[in-house]
């Protein structure tokens, strides 16, 4: 859709380059896929013969117009709350700016909270009034939780915001940068960062579940329970290794699927597992602090992360030599035991390409 | 939108036929006689202005010498903002040189 970040420009010093583009860093990012090329062909014209990086005398007018940029584009204040508190629609004029919003991969970990401002009077209440370790703990746990789970919906988010803001009402023309409806390509995550971000909710949720067994502990709570719990996970982990390492096989010499796109799954939707697992670790500590002796959830949460670590540490492993197999067929077949489906290209969004990608700006003409 | 000096400017530029960012940079110096020297953040601050304003378009690209270049040139309305904005710049030089004389002959009046 737009060039990618990493256009080797042969004209340019490799150096001089990514010098340039630390300094148009202050610009949108939109911005910067589209135009990034074209500004560092002309720094480097304007730079001496020879020069590694962008100077600060030329660097920061840079910083200065990309702020401009910024707030140029920006809707008014009560439209820019509107839109992120109660998702009311944006005047058209602004598409660009909202297109930029709902492309932006770190999302999810931000925008999620704008729809907690009506619930921070209450929120900042309780823990104001908290008298007890468990009640500001429990304000944390649903803060993870709710992180969690903004993370996880990224995508569903994203798509219902598009359909809300960037589709031409009726009768209205259809202008560079919006969308419109068309068949598009599945989308399917890659499984290998997918694994990655499970072992990283993993070691989350061990370590922590840890970390609060050993509080409970020092309270004098009864280990054997504990023990024998954590044993039982770790006594699983095999027997679901077992089962996967036969199931692996499912996922060799799959057909080509031409109605899918392979895609890396966004840093927002990568952090989803590892908060829930903090979110779940939370629920441990507050349930210790509120008197718990038996450390009920954290025990259980031990013994998961025991019953799955083999797992989930082998198919990592197993994934590296399988980067272009995608997260929900290596679900489905070590879970099910079935072979993926074929994908078939279903209703979507695409966006009209920006008029400057074109080698001719005639459709701004009529402006 | 306010034309300052620099976007002035880069609408003469652009109006004599479509430029690139360098080739812009060039002729401001140029018509300046080398007062305003543009570098890439106020040439593409002025540029998004201009742009946005509808005064101003990109008209293509093309890669030389491994560099890319993209092209501007005026639309109708940038055009019309240029001219008026020259024949103001004319009528306000002809007023001050009523005021102050006439640039480049001695002033009158005694001296010593």
């Amino acid at each position: 859709m737009t060039r990618p970040d990493a256009t080797p420009l042969p004209g340019v010093d490799p150096r001089f380059a990514r010098s340039a583009r630390r300094w148009l860093v202050a610009y949108p990012r939109d911005w910067r896929e589209e135009r990034a090329d074209e500004v560092t062909s002309l720094l480097a014209d304007l730079a001496a013969p020879g020069a590694r990086r962008v100077g600060a005398r030329a660097g920061l007018p840079l910083v200065w117009s990309g702020m401009a940029a910024r707030r140029r584009r920006r809707p008014p204040l009560h439209v820019v709350l509107g839109y992120r508190a109660l998702s009311r629609p944006v005047p058209a004029r602004y598409r660009a700016w909202v297109r930029a919003d709902l492309t932006d991969p770190w999302r999810p970990l931000w925008a999620g909270w704008w729809r907690l401002l009506g619930v921070t009077p209450v929120l900042a209440m309780l823990v104001a009034t908290a008298d007890a370790t468990h009640e500001v703990l429990g304000v944390l746990t649903f803060l993870l939780a709710f992180a969690a789970t903004a993370s996880a919906c990224d995508a569903a988010y994203r798509r219902r915001d598009a359909e809300r803001h960037l589709l031409p009402s009726a009768g209205e023309r259809l202008q560079p940068g919006d969308a419109r409806r068309a068949e598009v390509l599945r989308d399917r995550a890659q499984a290998l960062p997918a694994a990655e971000a499970a072992v990283r909710a993993l070691v989350v949720l061990a370590l922590g579940s840890a970390g609060c067994l050993v509080v409970a502990a020092a309270g004098g709570g009864p280990g054997v329970g504990i023990a024998v719990t954590v044993a039982v996970g770790a006594a699983l982990g095999p027997v679901a290794l077992r089962r996967t390492r036969r199931r692996a096989p499912l996922l060799d010499a799959l057909p080509p699927q031409p109605g899918r796109r392979l895609v890396l799954p966004t840093t927002g939707a990568l952090a989803a597992a590892p908060l829930g697992a903090a979110a779940v670790v939370g629920l441990a500590a507050t349930t210790v602090a509120a008197g718990d002796e038996r450390a009920v959830v954290a025990t259980v949460a031990l013994a998961a992360a025991a019953a799955g670590a083999p797992v989930l540490l082998w198919v990592r492993g197993w994934l590296r030599s399988r980067r272009d197999l995608a997260g929900v067929d290596v679900l489905r077949a070590l879970v099910t035991g079935r072979r993926p489906p074929l994908d078939l290209p279903r209703p979507g969004l695409v966006l009209v390409p920006p008029a400057a990608q074109g080698t001719d700006g005639g459709a701004l003409s009529e402006a | 939108m306010r034309l300052t000096e620099q976007s002035y400017l880069v609408l003469l530029a652009l109006a004599e036929e479509p430029r690139h960012g360098y080739g812009i940079v060039q002729a401001v110096r140029d018509l300046s006689d080398g007062d305003v020297r543009l570098g890439a953040g106020t040439l593409y601050g002025v540029l998004d202005r201009l742009v946005g304003a509808g005064w101003a378009e990109a008209c293509g690209e093309e890669v030389v010498d491994g560099r890319l270049r993209r092209y501007y040139r005026l639309t109708g309305q940038g055009r019309e903002v240029v001219a008026a904005h020259t024949q103001r710049l004319a009528a306000l030089a002809r007023r001050a040189s009523r005021v102050v004389g006439p640039v480049g002959r001695p002033a009158a009046g005694g001296a010593w």
